[in-house]
């Protein structure tokens, strides 16, 4: 039971990284409609500014929300930058720029730092407290709290303030907000540097227990493309318990069946996938789509 | 107020309206008729920045409003209520208003705005709290029409006001548009495909065929003309 | 839809024939490099039908080439099977591996094939290190090379296997997208819903390119073994797949031809890169893939035809005026539900 507990535990704290990468998912898809396959690795990158950043002596707080202004940049200039050109055009070309993304970002982080496992602090103790008859790492009840502290600024954020309110306009009908005066083409790009601010902050969470390299988000992105897709791409309530659940069951999947083990683990994803696609293709809470033809 | 010479334009390659000429006098109601696939949406999407392609004059009191972008066309006073009522489904009612009404800022002439709003149309006092996109064909037309209202309009462009709804609400939306140009000397050009009713409100109209004004005219002129309804209008 | 022409009769002739002569005058290095590319112009082939012709983004072909490498370097080494047999038996297993996986994720948004494949990048390392008693785990396998016959050197044996293989796959390639299934694809791509409209049954369709796909991927990653003589779970990565990918759409996404080139980028780009620095490969094929879509999303391969349809257009539009979200470039149409 103990071990359940523990397991529990952990995937949690793994799910609460996941989710919180398909949060950002959620939000670029919501405001600009494309899936970014690149968010994981523009989140590896920041995650290896603030370490540079620690390298010049600040302290890893400071480090971490330098990071995540960073990516917030980081993030509105592909947007403006990339995205914008190619949105109109109706195809799958955000996509491949996207993934275009993945291997350009992926292959800086090598050049620009190192292709070497990096240390990277942990924002938490590495104690553990007693809870019903088990120990949970201090860390993985931190990771969880912070998690649920993203997704409450982004509600208070998205919904109680003048630019929330606009940026859900941007998103629910660009038109219509832009025919009002609303500066559309901007909260777009608030849109994608707050997703990526989101992302570093997963990154600067799973550095510390996987250690920081370029590869570091490889899988990880699945991971939350699986979450997301569980929320049906367009609810980041669901984005964020798609994630735990995955990260529960992958936890329970790598301790108690064998032949996942600790390092097939990405089957668990896959296999998310297909059950929701078998059962609720439209996500656990997503809503259907509607097209244009 | 809004006076057009010369106005042409289209999407990429393909031109859809060519060397059109109108005015529409301050608080006048003017109506563009004509069959689908005329120009009489693209038209409009010329007055309020949303086509990329354009030639020619289409001052506002002066203001020239070819070149500039949506945002700035609505601080001019243009008013768009397109197509389809572009509600913002994901948003509140209020929330539809608000955001109706960025350009006023944080002023408090928004909120006496939003009261102006649902003074003329109760129903959206009611459901103010509700999903924007809960609310059925008819209020949606009022929550659109209220959202362009909010600008403080001088010149409202409306897009089909009447697609979809039953005749009984669509009676409804006109009246209110009537009280509206009367009360409040909002200047209107109306696209529609139901004559009848676009040529009961309006003072002037024209009739678009393949991007061209073909006839234009009082709108009682019209009206009574019946050997000019059949030909134009077919009715 | 830009029709892409057909390269002359002659020119094609021609070009084959030198194909056929090179092996014979080049050393054994270059005729390694040249077969590679033949190997990674089948399986970019096989994207091109799927990604291209029929719409559907994947990145599994690295899993599948791995699937087809594997499937020939143990129907070989441990179980003595004929070279020549294995080819094809590879490609058979990419066949049906790739039609079981399409056929859950393909009734629905293109959103799920893309993630599913992705994993599968992800997961093919791990598998084989996993099943180490038929892949000889993390230390990979060795393939004995197929015996060359009468007076050919191995490394042109091989070479224009990898030739022949190409020539029949590209020439079949050809034919299914001139024909009427071609055109069924390529309705699949442009306006679904109007296809399913007019009778066409997308998911079915969508289903089996993949499987041919997998199936290129599956051959190509047959003649690997027998190029590289080895095969190990690193060989077929997350830079190989996406590389494939990114080459693919370099080349000409929706063209035939266009696979060669993407293939001859696969090969020498990460060279170029890693003369540079470990990492330049995934930079470069990043920008370049980022460029491509940005300035010719054609591809090389279809440079000419947007040229040309560039000079047929009249005056360019306004300069986007700063906070007008992107305008539409056709007339507004009613929206329609999509089923899901």
């Amino acid at each position: 039971m103990s071990e359940i507990l523990q397991d529990v535990f952990g995937g949690l704290a793994a799910g609460s990284i996941y989710g919180a990468l398909a949060l950002a998912l959620v939000f670029v898809f919501r405001a600009t409609g494309v899936v970014n396959f690149a968010q994981g690795e523009m989140a590896m990158v920041s995650t290896f500014f603030a370490l540079s950043l620690l390298t010049l002596d600040l302290p890893l707080g400071v480090a971490i929300a330098g990071a995540m202004a960073g990516a917030f940049v980081l993030g509105m200039v592909v947007e403006r930058v990339l995205i914008r050109q190619v949105v109109g055009r109706g195809d799958h070309t955000p996509s491949i720029v996207t993934v275009g993304l993945f291997l350009a970002f992926n292959g800086l982080a090598g050049w620009i730092w190192s292709l070497d496992p990096q240390r990277f602090p942990s924002m938490f103790p590495s104690d553990s407290v007693g809870f019903l008859g088990t120990r949970i790492a201090v860390s993985a009840i931190g990771t969880v709290g912070v998690l649920l502290l993203v997704v409450g600024v982004l509600y208070v954020v998205f919904d109680r303030t003048r630019f929330g309110l606009l940026m859900r306009a941007a998103a629910s009908n660009p038109e219509s907000s832009a025919l009002a005066g609303v500066p559309v083409n901007r909260m777009l790009m608030a849109g994608w540097g707050l997703a990526a601010a989101v992302g570093a902050l997963a990154g600067a969470l799973i550095a510390p227990q996987v250690f920081l390299s370029p590869g570091m988000m490889g899988p990880v992105i699945v991971y939350a493309l699986a979450a997301a897709a569980l929320g049906g791409l367009n609810s980041p309530l669901g984005a964020v318990v798609g994630g735990w659940i995955i990260g529960v069951a992958e936890a329970l999947a790598a301790n108690h069946v064998s032949f996942i083990g600790a390092d097939l683990k990405i089957l668990v994803p896959l296999v998310v996938i297909f059950f929701v696609l078998l059962f609720r293709p439209a996500g656990l809470l997503g809503t259907q789509e509607v097209a244009r033809v | 107020m809004l006076s057009v010479e010369n106005l042409a334009g289209g999407y990429g390659p393909v031109q859809v309206l060519r060397d059109l000429a109108f005015d529409v006098p301050e608080g006048g109601v003017v109506a563009v008729l004509g069959p689908n696939g005329s120009g009489k949406t693209t038209t409009l999407r010329a007055l309020s920045g949303m086509l990329n392609r354009t030639s020619g004059v289409a001052r506002l009191g002066g203001e020239d409003l070819l070149r500039r972008d949506p945002a700035a066309i609505a601080r001019l006073g243009v008013a768009h209520v397109p197509e389809g009522r572009g509600t913002l489904t994901e948003l509140t009612v209020e929330e539809n208003l608000r955001v109706g009404g960025y350009v006023l800022g944080r002023s408090p002439a928004v909120e006496e705005r939003i009261e102006m709003c649902f003074e003329y149309f109760p129903v959206l006092r009611e459901r103010s709290r509700q999903k924007a996109g809960h609310l059925s064909g008819g209020e949606q037309q009022m929550l659109a029409i209220s959202r362009a209202l909010m600008l403080d309009p001088k010149l409202m462009l409306l897009d089909e006001p009447s697609l979809g709804l039953a005749p009984n609400l669509t009676r409804s939306v006109f009246e209110a548009l009537a009280t509206i140009n009367h009360e409040r000397q909002v200047a209107m050009l109306i696209v529609e495909q139901n004559a009848a009713l676009a040529l009961e409100l309006a003072t002037k109209a024209f009739v678009l065929e393949s991007g061209r004004i073909v006839l234009e005219g009082e709108a009682d002129d019209i009206k009574n003309d019946e050997a000019l309804r059949r030909a134009y209008l077919g009715y | 839809m830009t029709r892409f022409a057909k390269p002359a009769p002659v020119a094609l002739a021609a070009f084959v024939a030198l194909l056929v002569f090179l092996p014979f005058y080049l050393p054994p290095y270059e005729n390694g490099q040249i077969t590679l590319v033949f190997i990674f112009a089948i399986a970019i082939l096989g994207l091109n039908l799927i990604a291209g012709y029929t719409g559907q983004l994947t990145v599994a072909q690295s899993f599948f080439i791995g699937i087809g490498g594997y499937v020939t370097a143990i129907l070989v080494a441990d179980a003595g099977f004929p070279h020549l047999l294995a080819i094809p038996l590879s490609g058979i297993v990419g066949l049906v591996l790739g039609w079981l996986i399409a056929l859950p994720v393909l009734r629905l948004r293109g959103f799920y094939l893309m993630v599913v494949t992705l994993a599968l990048v992800f997961l093919l390392s791990p598998l084989s290190k996993r099943l180490d008693g038929l892949t000889g785990g993390a230390d990979g396998l060795v393939v004995p090379a197929p015996a060359p016959p009468g007076g050919l050197a191995g490394d042109q044996w091989i070479y224009l296997l990898c030739l022949v293989v190409g020539i029949v796959l590209f020439a079949a390639a050809a034919r299914l997208v001139r024909s009427p299934y071609g055109a069924a694809m390529i309705a699949i791509r442009d306006r679904e819903v109007v296809a399913a409209a007019i009778g066409i049954d997308a998911a079915r369709v969508k289903t089996r390119v993949f499987a041919v796909a997998a199936m290129f991927a599956g051959i190509a990653g047959s003649l690997y073994a027998y190029a590289i003589s080895f095969v190990s779970p690193d060989s077929f990565g997350m830079l190989l797949g996406l590389s494939l990918f990114a080459g693919a759409f370099i080349g000409g996404i929706s063209t035939v031809g266009g696979a060669l080139i993407g293939a001859t980028f696969v090969q020498f780009v990460p060279q170029i890169g890693s003369s540079i620095n470990d990492s330049m490969t995934g930079v470069i094929f990043g920008a370049a893939v980022i460029v491509s879509m940005l300035l010719f999303p054609q591809g090389i391969a279809g440079i000419g035809a947007q040229l040309a349809r560039l000079r047929r257009r009249p005056a360019p539009a306004e300069p986007d005026a700063g906070d007008a979200p992107s305008r539409p470039t056709s007339p507004p149409a009613p929206k329609e539900t999509q089923q899901a």
